[in-house]
């Protein structure tokens, strides 16, 4: 049974649509990252899971049920903004938690606070931004909740704590926990994730699982004496899926046959011609690049015309 | 979340119960000096009747009360300046679903539905607004009455009780009404509360304004039934006296139907709260 469905999910605020017929299963025990720019619905696919917005059309589930309050006593949410009480100590969340809560841990509470150097006498409203997200990150892992909702956990953190999060959720997913997360940091998502989901204009334009993705692209980088030449012919070439001029670079995006693409590639002169994987922010930034026709679209500081 | 709720109105009611001890504490040490003698000695006048006195051994004597003759001290007077305060203390505590909005994401999150979430709200703010009530009628009402030795004047009559319900019930309808008006609002709840007590205060005079016509006059003189105000101001207008008085649809009826009507209307308000809440999208 997948820990959280998603189906055919459409969510529209007036003229503007959010989420458009977006379908996305993830698997118990598995990190999802979902991912893409700002405005891309990311945050509004969360609040529809979590029953704070009635979608427009298609269904939500977790663990095979809509969602209904008895699902937060398995669900810990970290939301992009703090929303706790700015009014009330620390200390005070945590009394909350444990009577909200039959599974909160006080002492794995106590032990998270002592990590993120939390004082637990001191008022929400007087902690940074990023204590702010510790606190409702010790929360949440504190409940051992079976699933995790966390959107943009890291925001506000320093570099070390942002690893602290990192930890803790691989943590918690080795311990068997579903964790379905955003955020806009690439190197954390792909230390973390083992699947990813990529939305833009609320469409989902790619999913699937790191590695495979990783494995399945790679770049053709080209060098050349002068300015790169325009590679006409590779623009409208099914393989590619995207090309990138800047000054003497050729960069060209392959879906698939790498070495073949490199071969037309060595046609147009180059100094040199290396092949090499796709991080997973160049999956990224491919997956989301403007532009109607995908080998249309280029980024980059001095791009040329494709 | 019943925790949320009694930390903010424990915080509310200190901040009350600091302004009426401070207040009613001002008034005793005023009204002792202010009321220093010729002779040097200080002493607390009721009317012309020096009631209590600082001799010259330094302590504070009971006088008698030689100038006040039959004074009666009506129980539910006391009641209705206790109800009073205690409405105060509602409007202060009556934008709790407003003020969630804040951070609904929280609030929604937890594992608790949205209708037990308000009524917990609710009954921690009802057992907020019967302290603030009783912490009124002793501190304003009956320790000054002890300080001048006048507890043994107040006389309680069935009627008294009546009031005390319906002090009670116009607090709870003033609460319900404002969460009834803000619970779906983002924000701005505090100026609705504290604006109500000049809207509600204005409704009241209206209906005597002839200037626009009948059709703007019985329009609020019908507002004025979900005007909690209302309730207690007309109380004064006998029944016999009602038929001639078309300022108040509530001249005719006796104290303890209005409370009746008082705790209805609030409970009205309430459900019209939790269903505006329960529609609530982030």
């Amino acid at each position: 049974m997948n820990a959280i469905s998603i189906r055919t999910l459409s969510k529209r605020y007036g003229e503007q649509l959010a989420v458009a017929d977006l379908t996305l299963e993830v698997g118990t025990g598995s990190i999802c990252a979902l991912l893409g720019p700002n405005g891309a619905g990311k945050s509004t696919t969360f609040k529809c899971l979590l029953g704070l917005a009635r979608p427009t059309a298609g269904s939500v589930e977790v663990e095979g049920a809509p969602v209904s309050a008895a699902t937060f006593q398995s669900l810990g949410y970290v939301p992009e903004r703090s929303t706790l009480y700015d009014w009330m100590t620390v200390r005070e969340h945590r009394t909350l938690a444990r009577r909200l809560y039959h599974t909160f841990d006080a002492a794995r509470f106590d032990e998270l606070c002592a990590t993120f150097k939390l004082d637990s006498r001191k008022r929400v409203k007087r902690l940074s931004k990023g204590q702010r997200t510790a606190l409702a990150l010790a929360l949440a892992f504190a409940i051992r909740p079976r699933i995790f909702v966390l959107d943009e956990p890291a925001s506000g953190l320093d570099p070390i704590f942002q690893r602290v999060a990192l930890d803790l959720m691989i943590d918690a997913a080795a311990g068997g926990a579903t964790i379905l997360f955003s955020s806009h940091q690439i190197g954390q998502v792909e230390r973390a994730a083992d699947r990813v989901a990529i939305l833009k204009n609320g469409r989902l334009v790619l999913d699937g699982n790191v590695d495979e993705l990783k494995g399945e692209r790679k770049v053709v980088e080209a060098i050349f004496e002068a300015d790169a030449v325009s590679p006409n012919g590779l623009a409208r070439d099914p393989r590619v899926s995207r090309i990138e001029r800047t000054g003497r670079i050729l960069r060209a995006y392959v879906n698939n046959d790498a070495p073949g693409v490199a071969r037309e590639v060595e046609t147009l002169g180059p100094r040199a011609v290396t092949t090499y994987d796709l991080s997973l922010e160049d999956i990224f930034l491919n997956a989301v690049a403007d532009g109607e026709h995908p080998n249309a679209a280029s980024v980059g500081t001095s791009q040329g015309e494709v | 979340m019943a925790y949320v709720e009694f930390l903010r109105v424990r915080k509310a009611f200190y901040f009350f119960a600091g302004i009426i001890a401070a207040m009613i504490g001002f008034l005793l040490l005023s009204l002792f000096a202010a009321h220093g003698g010729s002779d040097g000695n200080i002493r607390l006048q009721l009317g012309s009747a020096i009631v209590l006195q600082k001799g010259t051994d330094g302590r504070i004597h009971q006088m008698p009360l030689n100038g006040i003759k039959d004074l009666d001290i009506p129980l539910g007077a006391l009641f209705g300046i206790a109800a009073y305060c205690a409405a105060v203390f509602a409007t202060v505590i009556s934008t709790t679903l407003n003020r969630e909005r804040d951070g609904l994401d929280f609030t929604l999150t937890r594992p608790v539905s949205r209708e037990r979430i308000a009524l917990e709200y609710f009954a921690v703010d009802l057992a907020g607004i019967f302290a603030a009530f009783a912490f009124a009628f002793i501190v304003m009402c009956l320790v000054p009455l002890a300080t001048a030795g006048l507890l043994g004047r107040i006389t309680s009559t069935p009627q008294a009780w009546a009031i005390l319900a319906l002090g009670l019930g116009m607090s709870f309808m003033w609460y319900g009404i404002i969460q009834a008006a803000t619970a779906a609002m983002r924000g701005g709840g505090g100026w609705v509360a504290g604006g109500s007590w000049a809207f509600f205060g204005v409704l009241l005079l209206l209906p005597g304004v002839t200037y626009f016509g009948p059709v703007f006059h019985y329009g609020v003189v019908a507002l004025n039934l979900v005007n909690p105000i209302a309730y207690f101001s007309s109380l004064t207008i006998h029944a016999k006296d009602a038929a001639a008085s078309s300022s108040s649809l509530l001249a005719g009826l006796g104290v303890l139907p209005r409370a009746a009507i008082t705790w209805l209307i609030g409970l009205a308000a309430c459900a019209i709260a939790i269903a505006s809440w329960k529609r609530i999208e982030v």
